[in-house]
């Protein structure tokens, strides 16, 4: 191309281009573009504005031109070994939001859980679950090609219904910490967290549930058969998914926290010590708040920083009633939101299957899409796992004391 | 460190190499003093109790 040509920016471009250049070699280069191009380039320093027409400007500390000349001529005209990359210049606007769009209704069909949905709580009526559950809709996981695959999810609960079909043909490793019980999962608690995390990419009776398909199941038993469980039982949970490498430990349990209370010095280093053997724990920030009126604390020991801790959304992008803020100043913060209102999942035979809501079942949707960061990349481990999850959510327009960094999203 | 704090009158439960936590009963708060003035003890706290509400409950 004749370099008099009047050149005509496309869409989105300037006509100007970009040029890095190596390390210690932007001068060098810079002379063989201006030689060859013919535009007079002058230092940044000293200069405010856009460079004249037929000029350039170099950002010397940064190692960056912008000449005024198109891509095309540049590189044709220079192949010097000190430039790196030559681009078109963008045009760049001021962003709009992205707004929260629930899953799409389905005006003909009321809710989409089966019959055998025994004793649960409201259906929603006019979303199409008749595929997947509306968590994995508004999270991305139905078009994620991830599934989990060689990467150990612990989940410390209840136990789980090591009999249920949905998950035959599954790694499973199950193991209790609760003294004179077994496993098997009696309340039903571990076994619906577990299905939301982890379950099958086709159940037995659709819609999809579950996030990591094909994670390996890692269920630690630290709540009884009623429910409870302290402290003692969850640190054993935690050593054990340390110590099979678990990368993702999800905790849909805690205590209530009073306002101005601290986060537990105890489970803050434990957690960093698991965050520093490329294990990330992630906890349910509770669900002792009835908004609008009362809105309390992150529980323990979702409130530590260096433990994830998800607050509950619902189908039309709001925050769940129940879910906790972000108000202690000293840690107990929230750091992301997933799915937490009227959950379908599994739950122990011969119910099946059951639709809830909590936190608690937000928290399995972060720890399945965490699975999913931890199969696309090894190096998402620990701290840089949670930063992969946070990076990667969804900016809602709702205060991060509410949502943290947002809905979370599949890779 | 698991013997040192018997010694100072931990009744220990159990030890967790990977967290760095050994966990046990103790007569009563002031010996919980004597617990945290152990060489290589950076925090003692007391356990939280957990619970969960029903299975049939809507909200969990």
């Amino acid at each position: 191309m004749d370099s008099n040509e009047a050149f005509q920016p496309t869409g989105g471009t300037t006509g100007r281009s970009l040029v890095l250049f190596d390390e210690g070699g932007a001068k060098a280069g810079m002379q063989a573009v201006q030689k060859a191009v013919g535009v007079h380039v002058v230092p940044a320093s000293g200069h405010e504005s856009a460079p004249a027409s037929g000029g350039g400007i170099l950002f010397e500390a940064l190692g960056v031109a912008v000449v005024d000349a198109p891509p095309d001529q540049v590189m044709q005209t220079t192949g010097n070994a000190a430039i790196l990359a030559v681009e078109p210049e963008r045009i760049v606007h001021a962003l709009e939001t992205r707004p929260y769009v629930p899953p799409k209704r389905n005006d003909t069909v009321a809710g989409g859980a089966p019959a055998a949905t025994a004793g649960a709580g409201a259906l929603i009526t006019g979303v199409d679950e008749s595929q997947a559950t509306w968590g994995l809709q508004v999270t991305n996981v139905v078009n994620s090609r991830r599934s989990g695959a060689d990467i150990r999810v612990a989940v410390l609960d209840t136990g789980f219904d090591l009999e249920h079909p949905d998950f035959a043909g599954r790694s499973v490793t199950a193991q209790s910490f609760i003294a004179g019980q077994e496993v098997q999962d009696g309340h039903g608690h571990g076994t619906h967290c577990i299905g939301t995390a982890l379950g099958a990419k086709c159940p037995g009776v659709r819609p999809r549930y579950g996030v990591a398909h094909d994670a390996e199941i890692f269920a630690g038993k630290v709540l009884s058969n009623a429910g409870s469980g302290s402290d003692t039982g969850i640190l054993a949970g935690i050593e054990w998914a340390i110590q099979n490498g678990c990368a993702v430990i999800s905790m849909s349990l805690g205590a209530a926290t009073r306002p101005g209370q601290p986060f537990s010095q105890v489970f803050e280093r434990v957690a960093k010590r698991a965050q520093e053997q490329g294990t990330l724990i992630i906890a349910a920030a509770g669900n002792e708040s009835r908004r609008p009126g009362i809105v309390n604390p992150v529980g323990h020991p979702a409130n530590c920083p260096s433990i994830m801790a998800v607050a509950a959304m619902d189908v039309q992008g709001a925050v769940a009633r129940f879910s906790n803020a972000g108000i202690n100043p000293d840690g107990g913060q929230i750091d992301i939101a997933g799915p937490g209102v009227d959950v379908h999942s599994s739950w122990p035979l011969p119910t099946r299957y059951r639709r809830i809501s909590g936190t608690s079942m937000a928290t399995p949707h972060v720890a399945g899409i965490a699975a999913l960061y931890a199969e696309a990349d090894p190096a998402a481990r620990g701290a840089a796992l949670a930063r992969a999850l946070t990076g990667g959510a969804q900016r809602l327009e709702l205060p991060s004391t509410d949502v943290g960094a947002g809905m979370v999203q599949a890779p | 460190m698991a013997a040192a704090l018997q010694d100072a009158g931990l009744r220990l439960d159990s030890t967790l190499p990977a967290s760095g936590v050994i966990s046990g009963a103790v007569a009563n708060a002031a010996a919980m003093q004597s617990m945290a003035a152990v060489a290589g003890v950076a925090a003692v706290e007391q356990v939280h109790e957990i619970q969960l509400p029903p299975p049939d409950a809507p909200v969990q």
